[in-house]
């Protein structure tokens, strides 16, 4: 009733990583707006590891587990780089001028807003990721998404 | 990811189509920063852009800033319901100006340009 990937912490790795959303996505029937969402918000957690979290550039193991019940995508994502809460991370000044903008902040802006829920710890060393996402179903009546 | 470019007038049209995100985001980014070097107008037509994240808003907000010296601009059409939310949600609606066909932009280009 899920998904279970263990990726290298390479770039590389988000189009495996995609095509295992897309499948599970499609069999759960989930709208394309919300696979959209749920695509995005896993490039930005899974680059955002890949490009801060190992400072030793050697190869890490980047295990990403998914899993649909009771309308709801939960995914777990576990790295054993060096700690990092992007629930501590200030959001970033939309309004600013040009010249401030910065798109390396936008990342976690948007995982925080295309989810429903995040959540954080850090465990034996490791960094988890907790994302929850409401999910409507093709076939569901929850109007407007 | 791919890159079609027509210059129509003197706006610089680039078509994204397909998905632009960290695995190719520098390719997009190398690009729009070689045209800029002589384009000054660049109108980014995203009708059958699928899907972009952050590293694709960098390359356009790399693109946006070089054009900012030189008095340049960067138009936007064409964007689906998804690829404005992402617009949306990183304040990026507020940097460039949004038409909604190509025909609508290029008019906006040409009525605007100095």
């Amino acid at each position: 009733m899920g998904l279970e990937l263990r990726l290298w912490n390479s770039l590389a790795e988000i189009v495996k990583l995609r095509a295992s959303l897309e499948t599970l996505c499609q069999e759960f029937r989930i709208d394309p707006k919300t696979a959209f969402r749920i695509d995005l918000t896993l490039e930005e957690v899974f680059s955002n590891i890949v490009r801060h979290a190992f400072p030793d550039h050697k190869p890490h193991e980047i295990l990403v587990q998914a899993e649909v019940e009771e309308g709801w995508m939960t995914i777990r994502v576990e790295d054993d780089g060096q700690e990092f809460n992007p629930l501590l991370f200030p959001a970033p000044a939309l309004d600013s001028p040009l010249e401030e903008r910065q798109a390396g902040r936008l990342g976690i802006h948007l995982i925080r807003t295309l989810m429903d829920r995040v959540g954080y710890e850090r465990a034996r060393g490791k960094n988890i990721l907790l994302l929850r996402k409401k999910i409507i179903g093709e076939s569901g009546h929850h109007g407007d998404c | 990811m791919e890159i079609v470019e027509a210059k129509k007038g003197n706006v610089m049209v680039v078509e994204l189509i397909g998905r632009v995100d960290s695995t190719n985001s520098d390719v997009l980014q190398a690009r729009l920063l070689k045209l800029a070097e002589t384009e000054t107008i660049f109108l980014i037509d995203c009708l059958r852009l699928d899907y972009i994240s952050s590293a694709g808003l960098g390359a356009l907000l790399h693109l946006l800033k070089t054009l900012q010296k030189k008095a340049g601009r960067c138009l936007l059409c064409g964007l689906g319901a998804s690829i404005r939310e992402v617009f949306d949600i990183s304040g990026f609606s507020k940097l460039f100006p949004i038409l909604a066909t190509q025909e609508e932009a290029l008019r906006a280009a040409g009525t605007n340009s100095s």
